[in-house]
């Protein structure tokens, strides 16, 4: 077995039993994972290229996990951990960023030029990331579709399969999902300037 | 919102976005008819749904991907937090980012842990941890870091702790290493953090090298108190317990790191308590001697196997200078079963504290013999030891074998050829009598005195301080020890040439192993094993290569002797004792246990007597045995038996008080001998065949127990135990200040002060034995009496009183009486034991026995007859209370599981006015506190002892000291109550191999 497999794997059905705690456990393990298939990858790709990200997952899937001896909904349970792990990675960057800028000090912040999250995205990523938690208390299913889909980037046949659900309902669940994460963040918006 | 509210919003939401937008409003007028809030929701969602268009359709997984691929993350080096401006980055990972700060306010560095938003977004984990920080915060120790502030600025949490310069044992381990003293010194650290700790509910679970930092000035801090935990939902430890799962370091560099130092039951998931700390420790302990990990694996998979069921490698296999004891604190340390480990950080820091200092005496000991280190001997010093025997000393340097037979001329003549030879004399001969509590007299005289034992050459092979039994394997490559810790027995089996220890039975409560012996091919260990409070043991046969334990027989006697069980020449027969009800019968059989003969049977009820013992001569012509009788002393000797016929005769006219152990020299021309011929300690003796004649081997205040010997009798293998003591003075307010007083260890007991602030003590120390004085700065010791003990001084310091058995009229003491300078001895009266004075200098109590009872007695100074206190039960040692009203004593009402416990009686007698419930199977020695309000006595812990004080107008027992090691031998306060006298002091008990006994 490869490296990490068994304590990925136990992690994985630990969490798929309800252990919260495994998730903590499981994401720093995601996170390298996926960072050295990422590197990986670009380093490869030509600049501007686009990952195929589910390929990326899909890769780092089968490298942590033993699959074979898997049951089949801990492929789905490792696409939501490894969307959650890039979901605190963004977030955290984000908010760093977001505080660095603001934080106004004469020395200038030493940032990469090239870092993919603007400013911009940076707030608005918070904002996301907000809306979502609160999205997660009434309605968590929801949550985990934006989270596998616009962070996981899945499509909506994956996100399907990784929640056990029809693709049809996480259609009708995404659309519900959107409007309300969008009148979340609007609202949010007003209040901030006001 | 609550979710059945979103629910159905949602419903409503979702089937009018079903509908055409023409027939919304129609189907909204009639879902929210009654709901004006309801419609409200659901058109506000609609107009978002409508007004969203590509919001988070395109994926940020991309981003992501880049991000994490790219993701040196910028620094905040130079920003403000607070009040603290980052300056430095000290560590960053996946999950958390530490900074060197200053801090503003007070103008002080520390470090800055920014904690992971995510964490910080489960409110309950964070309360949780803020709870557990804070609790850590409160941990005022000076090996654990010290947390400043749990704080928050924006949206970003943090934690300041004290900046600490230096290197943590990782980075240390991949650069110089640690000598084992190093090693030693840290973990004693660790440990005291963890002690601290523990003791405030607190559990590390995350102790590796990576978490603990040593301060470029040796001081050792343990990082991450409570904030191990950190990525753990379960929490807070309540009681010291709490659940966890298999934790992974959060640090995605190092995933595996963490599972390396992880306890077993870290690595199966289960509940965890403190002692999860200890095996971590063990785990660091082990790489700092070896440079490597005890279990090494590549992934977590491969670890876990290991940590849960594998043993690690001998420290030996990686480490030349790691001391037994060494390996034995290892492996308590890393024992699986947690109940087998250190139960206390406490009791590890003892072990480590002990060690620590043994080497220390060592390394000084060394220093001394190697003035100059150009010398030959001067490079050999590591193994060098101190030899005693009976009329001489040697003192051996390095590898015997490079030496001539008389080290001693050689080290004599290094020192006068020395400079500073006189000074360096002086302190060699100290270092000497301070190492084998000899005279140095000996030494001086060894040459014009020729002796058989000349060259004796005695090395430790041990050094935990806790063996009881002790065999060497017939070709000498092998040594089976047993160690008796806290009552809890093992067998071990040391290899000589190469030091590996193996384990061969686990720690047990209420097991002990007698009579180790191996078999002659050496291919098995023989060991009795006495269980419970049984007296009869069972014969057992391990294989010494490895292998399961196979009972053999039941019921071998152990009763006085060790129950020897002793091969034949050709190893096809065994002899051994059997106990069967009141017969004991000295049996020959085969090894297999086939075609019992009975050579001596000794009836125990008729006359009390008994044999014990087999050796079986290598001539094969004779068993010797012991034959003995309870109850008296001075009573057992030593019997030949003919092995063809059963016929005994004697083996030597002396008669012993003890004899433990004993083994034939391989030319059948005698025997070696550990055995005690009065009340003193068990010593080598040579007893020639078949003249009798007794030769002492050693004489020395050591205990040697157990006697074994190679094939060709050019090695004995013994347990030497060995008892220090020292006198210590400290204000009575605070004995934790006392200082040492004297320099060299002897035998302090019996304390009490004059009034003219001497110190009055007993002691045993062999030819030297009596009652002394000296003073409280360590000078003017002087010898007043011999042969006597219990001595109490009278009010007015004028006289001592004291029990001797000169004087008696048989057995028992006589009470006497002499000047405080031990002039002009009077013997008062015959019977009487212990003695107090009262403080108005009229009486002298002491108790006398009678009959089946001891009775408190007064005998008036001034001269008379003595009257009668008591007149029921047994009173002994009596205290009298410095106010003159009562009389402290051990008290036992005799019957069935009688045991003494603490009596106060009024001045004038009678029955006890006070007992206390502090029962004691042995008699103890009592003190009044000087303000008469409570009666102190000794308590001993797990080798520890430490003084509790009884208020005796009741109340719990108040602990007066808080020593962490030694045993307590006696203590007084001074007249004016102001200072504290304490004679403590270690006791460990060594395998010792002795070469060139002849």
């Amino acid at each position: 077995m490869a490296s990490s497999q068994v304590e990925v794997t136990q992690l994985l059905l630990d969490w798929g039993n309800g252990d919260k705690a495994a998730l903590d456990k499981l994401v720093p393990v995601v996170y390298q994972e996926l960072r050295r298939l990422a590197r990986h990858y670009m380093r490869r790709e030509r600049p501007g290229h686009t990952l195929q990200t589910s390929a990326l997952v899909n890769e780092a899937y089968m490298r942590l996990v033993d699959y074979e001896h898997m049951r089949w909904q801990s492929r789905a349970h490792f696409f939501a951990v490894a969307a959650q792990a890039m979901r605190r990675i963004l977030v955290e960057h984000a908010r760093k960023r977001h505080f660095a800028k603001r934080g106004g000090s004469a020395i200038r912040v030493s940032f990469d030029e090239a870092a993919m999250v603007s400013e911009k995205q940076a707030a608005d990523l918070i904002a996301l990331d907000d809306a979502l938690t609160s999205l997660e208390a009434i309605d968590p299913r929801k949550s985990r579709i934006v989270e596998l889909r616009y962070i996981g980037g899945l499509n909506i046949e994956e996100t399907a399969e990784a929640l056990a659900i029809s693709p049809a309902t996480v259609q009708r669940e995404w659309r519900s999902a959107k409007a309300w994460l969008y009148r979340e963040i609007k609202q949010g918006e007003t209040i901030d300037e006001a | 919102m609550r979710p059945d509210r979103w629910r159905q919003i949602d419903e409503i939401f979702q089937a009018a976005l079903d509908r055409v937008p023409a027939e919304r409003a129609g189907f909204l007028d009639h879902a929210c008819k009654s709901d004006p809030s309801l419609r409200r929701e659901v058109e506000s969602l609609i107009d978002s749904a409508e007004n969203a268009g590509s919001f988070i359709e395109d994926p940020v997984f991309k981003e992501a991907a880049e991000l994490v691929a790219n993701s040196e993350t910028e620094s905040l080096v130079g920003r403000q937090l607070g009040p603290y401006t980052m300056t430095a980055v000290l560590g960053s990972g996946g999950m958390g980012e530490v900074y060197l700060a200053q801090d503003g306010r007070l103008g002080r560095r520390v470090a800055l842990k920014l904690l992971p938003r995510y964490f910080t977004e489960d409110e309950q984990r964070l309360r949780r941890f803020q709870q557990e920080a804070r609790a850590a915060s409160a941990l005022n120790h000076p090996n654990i870091i010290t947390i400043f502030e749990i704080g928050q600025v924006d949206s970003i949490r943090f934690l300041a702790t004290e900046y600490i310069e230096g290197e943590t044992i990782r980075q240390r381990l991949s650069g110089a290493g640690f000598t084992v003293r190093e090693a030693l010194d840290i973990a004693i650290q660790i440990a005291s953090a963890l002690h601290a700790a523990h003791q405030a509910g607190i559990i590390h679970r995350d102790i590796k090298p990576e978490n603990i930092m040593i301060r470029s000035d040796g001081y050792v801090k343990v990082l991450d108190f409570g904030l191990a935990k950190l990525p753990d939902t379960h929490g807070v430890p309540e009681n010291t317990e709490s659940p966890t799962a298999p934790q992974v370091d959060t640090d995605p560099g190092t995933v595996l790191g963490t599972v390396n130092y992880m306890s077993p039951e870290q690595a199966r998931g289960s509940t965890l308590d403190s002692r999860t700390d200890l095996f971590s420790l063990g785990v660091v302990l082990y790489e700092m001697i070896t440079a490597r990990p005890p279990f090494e694996g590549k992934t977590a998979g491969e670890l876990i196997p290991l940590i849960v069921s594998k043993e690690p490698p001998p420290l030996a296999r990686y480490s030349n200078e790691a001391p037994d004891a060494l390996q034995w604190i290892v492996t308590k340390a890393l024992r699986k079963d947690r109940e087998e480990r250190y139960q206390t950080a406490r009791d590890m820091m003892v072990d480590l504290r002990r060690l620590k200092q043994e080497l220390e005496f060592e390394a000084a000991r060394a220093q001394v013999i190697t003035p100059n280190t150009g010398d030959p001997i001067a490079t050999q010093t590591r193994a060098q030891d101190v030899i005693d025997t009976g009329d001489r000393q040697v003192i051996r340097t390095g590898d015997a074998a490079a030496l001539t037979t008389s080290s001693t001329e050689v080290i004599l003549s290094e020192i006068k050829r020395h400079k500073k030879g006189a000074a360096l004399a002086a302190i060699l001969l100290m270092a000497i009598v301070v190492g084998a509590g000899l005279w140095l007299n000996k030494l001086v005289n060894q040459r014009a005195r020729p002796t058989p034992f000349q060259t004796m050459q005695l090395a430790p092979f041990t050094a935990i301080g806790k063996a009881a039994e002790a065999a060497i394997s017939p070709d000498g490559k092998y040594v089976a020890y047993a160690i008796d810790d806290e009552g809890q027995q093992s067998l071990w089996l040391k290899q000589a040439a190469t030091g590996s220890n193996v384990s061969l039975t686990p720690p047990a409560v209420g097991t002990r192993y007698r009579g180790l012996t191996f078999s002659r091919d050496g291919n098995y260990l023989y060991y009795l094993k006495r269980e419970g409070g049984n007296t009869r043991a069972a014969l057992y046969q391990i294989p010494t290569l490895g292998g399961e334990p196979r009972k053999m027989i039941d019921d071998v006697s152990t009763d006085n002797t060790p129950g020897i069980v002793a091969f034949s020449p050709d190893g096809k027969q065994m002899a051994l004792v059997r106990s069967a009800g009141v017969t004991r019968s000295l049996l020959v059989m085969n090894v297999d246990g086939s075609g019992e003969r009975n050579l001596v049977t000794a009836e125990l009820a008729a006359k009390g007597q008994f044999v014990a013992g087999a050796a079986w001569s290598p001539d094969n012509k004779t068993i010797a045995c012991v034959r003995g009788a309870f109850g008296f002393t001075r009573s057992v000797t030593l019997l030949a038996v003919n092995v063809a016929d059963g016929v005994e005769r004697s083996f030597s006219s002396e008669r012993w008080a003890r004899i433990n152990a004993f083994a034939w020299l391989p030319d059948a021309s005698g025997m070696i001998l550990s055995a005690a011929r009065a009340d003193g300690p068990l010593q080598l003796w040579h007893v020639a065949y078949p003249s009798g004649e007794v030769h002492r081997i050693t004489n020395d205040l050591n205990h040697y127990f157990g006697v074994s010997l190679t094939t060709d009798g050019s090695t004995l293998v013994t347990v030497q135990k060995n008892a220090s003591s020292y006198l210590w003075i400290g204000p009575s307010a605070e004995p934790a200040r006392a200082e040492r007083a004297t320099a060299e260890s002897n035998d302090y007991d019996q304390l009490c002060w004059t009034p003219d602030g001497r110190i009055i003590f007993v002691s045993a120390a062999g030819d030297n034995s009596g009652i002394w004085s000296i003073k409280p700065d360590g000078s003017g010791k002087t010898q007043l009496t011999a042969n006597a003990a219990f001595p109490a001084v009278s009010a007015d310091g004028r006289y001592i009183y004291f029990s001797s058995e000169r004087g008696a009229d048989g057995p028992g003491h006589a009470l006497w009486r002499m000047e405080s300078d031990g002039g002009h001895p009077t013997v008062l009266l015959s019977g009487a034991e212990t003695a107090a004075c009262t403080p108005d200098g009229k009486w002298v109590i002491y108790s006398a026995r009678s009959d089946r009872n001891i009775f408190l007695w007064k005998l008036p100074t001034a001269g008379g007859e003595p009257a009668r206190l008591t007149d029921k039960d047994i009173a002994e040692r009596p205290a009298v209370s410095p106010d003159g009203k009562f009389i402290a004593c051990n008290y036992l009402i005799p019957g069935p599981n009688g045991q003494f416990r603490i009596a106060i009686i009024s001045i004038s007698g009678g029955e006890p006015v006070k007992i206390f419930d502090v029962p004691s199977f042995a008699i103890r020695e009592l003190r009044w506190t000087p303000d008469s309000h409570a009666i102190t006595y000794v308590d001993t812990r797990r080798s520890v002892s430490n003084l509790l004080a009884q208020p005796i107008d009741g109340g719990a027992p108040k602990q007066l000291t808080d020593f962490q090691s030694d045993y307590i031998y006696s203590w007084s306060w001074s007249g004016d109550g102001k200072q504290l006298a304490i004679a403590r002091g270690a006791q460990t008990s060594d395998v010792v191999l002795i070469r060139d006994f002849r």
